[in-house]
C-alpha cells in the first residue's frame, strides 16, 4: 500500500514538476546591480550641498538644496525595457542613513544597455496621492518635504541657493525655484549611453545635473539670476512661463557618465 | 525653553482624563442640515472620541511653532469659527494671507482654500499647520511634539491604537470639524413652518435676496447659500491675489475665489477673500455698484438700485441665517 502510494506521488512529481512555464525575470541577489548616483556639476566640477561656487554667468552661489521627483525610471536595452523603479525623491542632502538619498541601487539583468529612460515629476494619478496614507520612507509622504498642501500637489523639482548680488562675497539673498503642476510633468525622457554589466557586478552609472545647463544653456532659453531670484510654478504667467524654461532646461541639463 | 516650560504647564494642566472629556461636548453631535448629506471617507470613519481627540487638538497651540495659536485662535467659536480681522495672526508677528473662513457647516463643501484647491478636510488640515505665515510647524513635527506629551500619547492609544502621525492627527482633526454644523436659525425654523421665526422686515429681505434684480441667488443658493462654484465678483481690475488662477494658471480663472456659504454671515466679517469689507451694508454697496471692470466678473454682479429701507430688510433677512449658538 505504502510502496504504490509512493509510486503515486512520484508520478504526480514527473507530470507537474515539467509544466512550469518560464518565469519572467526576478531578481536575485547573484544579478548584478545598478547604482544611479546624481549630483549636480558646475563647469565639470561636483558640487556639494552647502558648497560655494562660481557659475559660468559669474554668479557666487552657495547649494543649498536640489530634491526632484522621477518616475517611471528604466534601463533599456534595445527594445527591452528594465524597470527599476515607479517614483524616486532624489535629495542631494541625503544618505544611506535617511529616507531620500542621492543614491538609489536596482538589481537589474546582466548585459548591454543604452539608454536610461525616466520621467521627470509625478505623473497625474502619483501626484494626487494623500501623502499622510504613505509610510514614512516611501518618495510620496511627507517626509520628502515636497508637498504642496495649498493645491494637493507635490513640488517636482526644488532647487535653492544663496547668491551673492552685489559681487562683494556674501550671500546676500537666496535662489528658490519650486517647479511643479500636472502641467510641468515630462514623461519618458531618454538619456543614451553605453553600460555593459556582467553578471554578480556592481557599477554605478553617475546622473549629473549641470547647473549651467539650467540657467546659462548655451542653447536654449537662459534664467536671468537676478531678475527671478524666487519663485514658484504657480505665481502668475510670468512665472509659470519661467517654470517651463526651468523645466526644459532641466531635463536638458541631466547626464549620464561612467566615472 | 519657552517650548519645554509650555509643555510642563500643559502636562499640569491636562495630565488629568476629566480635563479631556470637558472639550466642547456641545460641538460633538452631528446635525442634519436640510437633508444634506455629508461625504465622511472611508479611511475616516467617524467616533466620539475621535472627534473629542479633534477637539481637543483644534484647541491646542501646541501645533504652532512658538505654541502661541491653534486652528481656534482664527477660528473663533464666537464668530461662527471664523476671525474678526481681515488676516489672522499667525506665529510671531505674522498674519495669514487670506481672510480666515468660518468652519460651520465646512464637512459639507466639496472643495476647500479660497482658490478650491484641496478635496478633504483631512488634507486641508496639513495647510495651516505648514503655513509659515500661520502655525509653521508642520505635519510631522506636530506629531513628534504631540508624542512627547503623555496625555496625547494616551489619548491617540486609546482613539487609534496608535501614535500621533500624519494620518491619525489629520483624520482627528477633520472629524472634529464635520461636528461643525448648523442649522438652527430663525431661518431655518422658518422653513420648516414657523412662519413667525422671521420678522417682516427679513422676510421682505428674503423676497429681495431670491429676487431676480439682485440675484444673489445666483451664486448664493442652495441649503448652505452657496453653489460651491468659484466665482470673480468684480472686486478688482488687478488682483493681488488671482485666486483660482494659482492652481489653473488659465487666464480666464484670475480673480476666481469660492463662493462661501452666508450662513452665519452677519457673525462671519470682515467680508471676502482678504476681509476688505467690514459690515454687510458695504457688501451690499459693491454689489448694488456693479464691482469693477474685470473680463472675469460673473455676469450676475451687474448692479442695481436698493433704497436704503430694502438694505436694512436685505440685512435682516441675512442676520436672520445665524444659528442660535452664535446669536
Amino acid at each position: 500500500m505504502n510502496l504504490s502510494k509512493n509510486i503515486y506521488i512520484l508520478v504526480l512529481f514527473a507530470l507537474f514538476g515539467c509544466k512550469e512555464t518560464v518565469p519572467p525575470f526576478e531578481p536575485v541577489e547573484l544579478d548584478p546591480k545598478v547604482v544611479l548616483h546624481f549630483s549636480v556639476v558646475n563647469n565639470g566640477e561636483v558640487i556639494e550641498i552647502g558648497d560655494n561656487f562660481t557659475d559660468a554667468d559669474n554668479w557666487n552661489l552657495t547649494l543649498k538644496t536640489l530634491k526632484f521627483y522621477l518616475a517611471d525610471i528604466a534601463l533599456v536595452s534595445g527594445s527591452e525595457e528594465t524597470a527599476l523603479s515607479e517614483v524616486e525623491l532624489v535629495d542631494l542632502s541625503g544618505s544611506e542613513a535617511t529616507n531620500f538619498n542621492r543614491s538609489y541601487t536596482y538589481i537589474i539583468p546582466k548585459g548591454e544597455y543604452n539608454q536610461l529612460k525616466m520621467s521627470i515629476g509625478l505623473p497625474g494619478d502619483l501626484n494626487a496621492t494623500d501623502p499622510t496614507t504613505m509610510p514614512a520612507d516611501d518618495p510620496l509622504s511627507l517626509q520628502g518635504g515636497m508637498y504642496w498642501d495649498w493645491a494637493t500637489m507635490f513640488v517636482f523639482v526644488m532647487m535653492e541657493a544663496g547668491i551673492d548680488t552685489n559681487f562683494d562675497a556674501a550671500m546676500d539673498a537666496n535662489i528658490a525655484f519650486h517647479i511643479g503642476l500636472d502641467t510641468l510633468f515630462r514623461p519618458e525622457q531618454s538619456y543614451p549611453m553605453t553600460f555593459d554589466i556582467p553578471a554578480y557586478a556592481k557599477d554605478t552609472l553617475f546622473v549629473d545635473v549641470d547647473w549651467n545647463m539650467i540657467y546659462h544653456p548655451m542653447e536654449g532659453t537662459p534664467i536671468d539670476l537676478s531678475t527671478t531670484p524666487f519663485f514658484h510654478a504657480n505665481v502668475d504667467e510670468e512665472a509659470l512661463a519661467a517654470s517651463r524654461v526651468f523645466t526644459d532646461n532641466f531635463i536638458k541639463s541631466i547626464d549620464i557618465r561612467k566615472q | 525653553m519657552k517650548y519645554l516650560l509650555y509643555s510642563v504647564l500643559f502636562i499640569a494642566i491636562m495630565g488629568c482624563d476629566e480635563a479631556a472629556e470637558e472639550v466642547n461636548e456641545d460641538l460633538l453631535a452631528y446635525r442634519s442640515i436640510a437633508g444634506l448629506e455629508m461625504d465622511i471617507p472611508a479611511n475616516n470613519p467617524t467616533s466620539i472620541q475621535k472627534m473629542r481627540l479633534g477637539a481637543r487638538l483644534f484647541f491646542e497651540p501646541l501645533l504652532s511653532r512658538d505654541s502661541s495659536v491653534s486652528c481656534g485662535s482664527c477660528h473663533l467659536k464666537k464668530y461662527a469659527f471664523s476671525d474678526t480681522v481681515a488676516f489672522s495672526g499667525g506665529v510671531g508677528d505674522k498674519h495669514a494671507a487670506r481672510n480666515s473662513p468660518s468652519l460651520v457647516n465646512v464637512g459639507y463643501l466639496p472643495h476647500l482654500m479660497a482658490e478650491g484647491g484641496v478635496k478633504t478636510l483631512e488634507l486641508q488640515v496639513i495647510a495651516p499647520l505648514e503655513n509659515e505665515d500661520e502655525m509653521d510647524l508642520g505635519v510631522l513635527e506636530a506629531c513628534k511634539r504631540l508624542n512627547s506629551v503623555p496625555y496625547y500619547q494616551d489619548f491617540f492609544q486609546r482613539v487609534w491604537g496608535d501614535s500621533a502621525t500624519p494620518f491619525t492627527l489629520t483624520r482627528s482633526l477633520a472629524a472634529f470639524e464635520r461636528t461643525i454644523v448648523g442649522g438652527s436659525s430663525d431661518y431655518d425654523r422658518f422653513l420648516t413652518g414657523d412662519s413667525a421665526a422671521l420678522s417682516s422686515n427679513a422676510r421682505k429681505g428674503m423676497d429681495l435676496f431670491f429676487s431676480e434684480r439682485l440675484s444673489c441667488k445666483t451664486c448664493h443658493d442652495g441649503p448652505l447659500f452657496t453653489n460651491f462654484e468659484m466665482q470673480n465678483n468684480g472686486l478688482d481690475e488687478e488682483y493681488a491675489d488671482n485666486g483660482l488662477f494659482r492652481l489653473s494658471l488659465d487666464a480666464k480663472d484670475k480673480g476666481k475665489f469660492k463662493v462661501p456659504s452666508l450662513r452665519n454671515v452677519s457673525k462671519t466679517y470682515p467680508y471676502m477673500h482678504d476681509g476688505r469689507f467690514r459690515h454687510l451694508e458695504e457688501v451690499i454697496d459693491h454689489y448694488s455698484s456693479g464691482g469693477q471692470s474685470h473680463p472675469n466678473k460673473h455676469a450676475a454682479i451687474r448692479g442695481f438700485k436698493i433704497s436704503q429701507e430694502e438694505r436694512n430688510q436685505l440685512v435682516a433677512f441675512l442676520e436672520s441665517l445665524t444659528d442660535q449658538e452664535y446669536q
